[in-house]
């Protein structure tokens, strides 16, 4: 039973971490019906800028997003502004693109660093706190409490904003967005950076949780994607919930079967939801027809 | 009301069909018969259910209850594919050109159904290019053609099957009289060689020159069937016109 | 409206259009004896290039991947099912060559009849599902199945030697597809080549190569002309698959090294084969076969290059092709050449 609620713990951190990844990849897939392959590389990327801030100006890790969120949201305004939207209705060649900034970003930093991996060291978050079963430390608790915050919050900016009204509108239907009077391209173009920012937060919340290295971002990505695919397109509650379930299914086929398996494992649910139930479990059907 | 000859199977003909969709019934128990050679004109405000209707002909839609039977047999279950197969061609109201590929490829993947080697299909779709007066842009990437031409496209790809009966779906929406001028004629011609057509059309002048049998659509139901004359005065079909107007 | 062609822009037209590999009217003749001549000059390249080890080894691996690009361009050039997961196939090939000559024994010609029916197999199973799915779906699906397959490699190490892969011995003899004359393996990729893209030039003008491209451009208009959409594309995969295998099986004869690391790298394999289509324009017969003779010694140069002065500097170059490509000639070289033939086509016919 211990070990049962061990592993449930470390699987609801894990989930904390994808979720926070999975809900930046699905405000811009769900909205501006990208898959950025490149998500996974904009949290690197915010990782190796709070390593730098920290680093060299000294500062506390968790005080560099102050500098990290609003670079991450300009160079998402960029990205969709230089790669995305020229490419708009070209959905192949928008998948190619974000591809290629995969590789670049991954090996400009490879490049840079000489491959040379780095950690961020912070008192605190290696700190732990002692549940009785299991051991947590202060750097995946605040993780776990960000991408509840950052759930809630996005909820709210949806929901309740006029600015998530005109969202809401443009991801039901385009055209009779743009005909309200709503500018589509500027929405785009502001989810890409909100989506970014995120990834940005991400980035470096886990900079004292993982070891940098320049294709740390694959480690998210991939259940990134699979929580996407599992909560459902554009769905902030099933990116936030899907996140948990991957970790679930990472942490205990993991533990309970073999940890270099956990992968193939979360990918078989991965494959199992899309083929049972393509629109994700929160999603609304039909929406995995996008780009049709 | 015009009344079928007693006893010959209709070619196409569909038996208390519904289709739902979230919160609405978009087709409501409507039973159609098709005869061959008829040329049958189906019309309705927007939102009447028309396109979910020939949706479920063709097996685009499956229904949530009710029949589709072909020449007798019953078809509710089979494919697209099958359906087009057995000779049911069709058009999209949203035109769906295969815009890379030239007007003659595109016409070309109907003419398949009929002739798997290319030389041949690529024959068949000349041919009928210039049947439908596309003769002239045969060359042209479908992707370039203004409206119009995509439209005509839309029969020749259909045409091109060989098809028994053809479900047009509003072809001359957005058209000049001219360009009405000409797909009359052609659906006339087409009539006269065999061809059985359906066809949804706003159009009230084009279904009353055409269409010697009317079926109007109203909130998925059938409203009332007959001659364009009978039904154009029939006092529930003005009033669903008029309370519908664009 | 109706325009005047003359003859001479006529066949202009035509040699534009079997470029291009949309060859409806191009004649049988026309498109053959391009075929024929290409693949000469292909063979007179190699004749030039075997004095120089370090240039072959190049060209080998031109030809290798020129094949495989070609391979995978049925399913995704053709199909438009943007497949980010050949490289199991590819895997597929090395490893059956890899294991059944190691473990028992096996020709390695054998090993690559029997990968054969093996990736199909595999590209069979995995694609009835994953072909319900559209677009990015589709694409994020294969990546998964390169990403599973890899760690599936990575794990079951009593079948594939794990991280430490297989090294096949090298006792030079045709048996064991082994050669001491390093062209031998120049003559084996350029027949590999010319069968991949004879099968491309077939498929450009065969009812499936129709069928496969109806499919792409619009599923519902390519089902009401009475194609079998999941049938269609299920013939084109295992067509790619298949092929793609071979050419798989002919690396392990080259290489004669096989780890999960090189034969599942995203980068390397699967993502490399799109890259090289979307050079030479995806969806033509002739694209990757152009794309391959560009890309892979650009490639190879780029990372003696680059990757001395820093790591990675020569996959930067590589991520930005992947960028800029769709940005800036996204109908890839032949697709940009054809257009501008068409364009002069039409303006000297006018
Ligand atoms: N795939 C679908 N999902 C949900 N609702 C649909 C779908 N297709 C059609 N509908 C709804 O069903 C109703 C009937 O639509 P349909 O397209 O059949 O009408 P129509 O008579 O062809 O109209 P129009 O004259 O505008 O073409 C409409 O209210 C439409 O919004
Ligand atoms: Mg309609």
């Amino acid at each position: 039973m211990d070990t049962f609620m061990r592993v449930l713990i470390i699987a609801v951190l894990l989930g904390g971490i994808y979720g926070l990844v999975a809900m930046g990849l699905n405000l811009i897939f769900g909205v501006v019906r990208v898959v950025n392959f490149a998500h996974g590389e904009l949290v690197m990327l915010g990782m190796y800028g709070a390593y730098f801030l920290n680093q060299v100006l000294g500062w506390n890790v968790y005080a560099t997003m102050v500098i990290v969120v609003p670079a991450m949201f300009v160079l998402g305004l960029i990205i969709q502004r230089v790669v995305i939207q020229p490419l708009s209705g070209q959905t192949t060649m928008q998948l190619l693109a974000t591809f290629g900034l995969v590789i670049v970003f991954q090996n400009s930093v490879l490049a840079i660093t000489e491959g040379e991996a780095y950690s961020v060291s912070s008192s605190f978050a290696r700190n732990t706190f002692d549940l009785g079963v299991a051991k947590v430390d202060y750097g995946r608790l605040v993780v776990l409490v960000a991408t509840t915050a950052v759930a809630v919050a996005l909820w709210w900016l949806i929901h309740k904003t006029s600015f998530g009204r005109s969202v809401r509108a443009v991801t039901e239907d385009r055209m009779a967005a743009r005909l309200m009077g709503i500018n589509v391209e500027r929405t785009f173009l502001i989810v890409f950076g909100i989506g970014s920012a995120l990834a940005g937060l991400a980035g470096v919340l886990l900079a004292p949780v993982y070891t940098l290295t320049p294709n740390v971002g694959q480690s998210f990505i991939f259940a990134a994607f699979a929580v996407v695919v599992v909560g459902g397109l554009g769905s902030v509650t099933g990116a936030y919930l899907g996140g948990f379930l991957i970790g679930l299914v990472e942490a205990f086929s993991g533990y309970y079967i073999d940890p270099r398996l956990g992968m193939a494992f979360y990918f078989g649910v991965f494959l199992l939801v899309l083929i049972i139930r393509p629109a994700g479990l929160f999603g609304r059907a039909g929406s995995e027809e996008m780009g049709a | 009301m015009v009344t079928m000859t007693e006893g010959a199977v209709p070619l196409l003909e569909c038996s208390s069909v519904v289709r739902r969709f979230v919160g609405m019934v978009a087709v409501d128990q409507v039973s159609i018969k098709v005869n061959e050679g008829d040329v049958l004109g189906i019309i309705g405000p927007n939102g009447a259910g028309k396109t979910t209707l020939f949706n479920l002909l063709t097996g685009q839609l499956k229904p949530n209850s009710g029949e589709v039977f072909f020449r007798g047999e019953r078809i509710t279950g089979r494919p697209v594919h099958e359906r087009a197969r057995l000779g049911l061609g069709r058009t999209f109201q949203v035109v769906r050109p295969l815009p890379a590929l030239s007007v003659l490829e595109n016409t070309m993947m109907g003419a398949f159904v009929k002739h798997p080697k290319r030389r041949d299909a690529e024959a068949k779709a000349a041919e009928v290019l210039e049947e439908v007066g596309l003769a002239h842009v045969a060359k042209q990437r479908a992707g370039d053609l203004p409206l119009p031409l995509r439209k005509r496209l839309e029969v020749a790809r259909a045409l091109a099957t060989e098809p028994v009966v053809l479900l047009l779906d509003e072809v001359m929406a957005g058209l000049n009289p001219t360009d009405i001028g000409k797909a009359v004629d052609l659906f006339h011609h087409l009539h006269e060689r065999g061809v059985t057509l359906v066809l949804i059309e706003h159009n009230l002048k084009v279904v009353r020159t055409l269409s010697r049998h009317v079926v109007v659509l109203d909130h998925g139901a059938v409203l009332a069937e007959g001659t364009p004359t009978e039904v154009l005065q029939h006092p529930d079909v003005v009033r669903a016109y008029l309370g519908n107007r664009r | 409206m109706s325009t005047q062609v003359t003859p001479r822009t006529d066949a202009l037209g035509s040699i534009a259009k079997t470029l291009r590999g949309g060859s409806a009217g191009a004649s049988p003749a026309l498109v053959w004896g391009l075929y024929a001549v290409s693949m000469a000059f292909l063979g007179l390249l190699l004749m030039i290039v075997q004095v120089d080890a370090y240039w072959l080894n190049i060209l080998i691996m031109t030809y290798l991947f020129g094949g495989l690009a070609a391979a995978w361009n049925l399913i995704g050039g053709f199909g438009g099912q943007l497949s980010l997961g050949h490289g199991v196939y590819f895997a597929v090939g090395a490893y059956v060559v890899g294991i059944t000559s190691t473990r028992y024994d096996w020709s390695p010609w054998l090993g690559m009849v029997l990968a054969v029916p093996i990736a199909c197999a595999v590209a069979g199973l995995t694609s009835w599902p994953t072909f319900r799915l559209r677009g990015p779906f589709f694409a994020m699906a294969t990546l998964a199945l390169n990403q599973v397959a890899l760690v599936l490699a990575l794990y079951f190490d009593k079948v594939t030697g794990g991280p430490a892969g297989i090294t096949m011995p090298f006792a030079p003899s045709l048996r064991e597809a082994a050669f001491i004359e390093r062209w031998k393996y120049g003559v084996l990729v350029l027949v590999y080549l010319m069968v991949a893209v004879a099968l491309s030039t077939w498929m450009s003008r065969s009812r499936l190569g129709y069928a496969l491209r109806a499919v792409r451009e619009n599923d519902e208009a390519a089902s009401a002309a009475g194609f079998h959409v999941f049938k269609v594309k299920m013939h084109g995969m295992l067509l790619s698959a298949g092929v793609t295998a071979v050419g798989g099986a002919i690396y392990a004869m080259y290489i004669r090294y096989i780890d999960p690391g090189s034969v599942l790298s995203l980068a390397d394999v699967s993502v490399r084969l799109v890259l090289i289509c979307l050079l030479g324009g995806i969806g033509t017969a002739t694209g990757p076969v152009l794309g391959a003779l560009l890309l892979i010694p650009a490639i190879t140069l780029l990372q003696a290059k680059l990757s001395s002065q820093a790591p990675g500097l020569n996959l930067v170059a590589v991520g930005a092709m992947l960028v800029l490509i769709p940005l800036l000639m996204r109908r890839g070289i032949v697709g940009t050449v054809a257009d501008l033939t068409r364009k002069a086509t039409t303006r000297w016919s006018r």
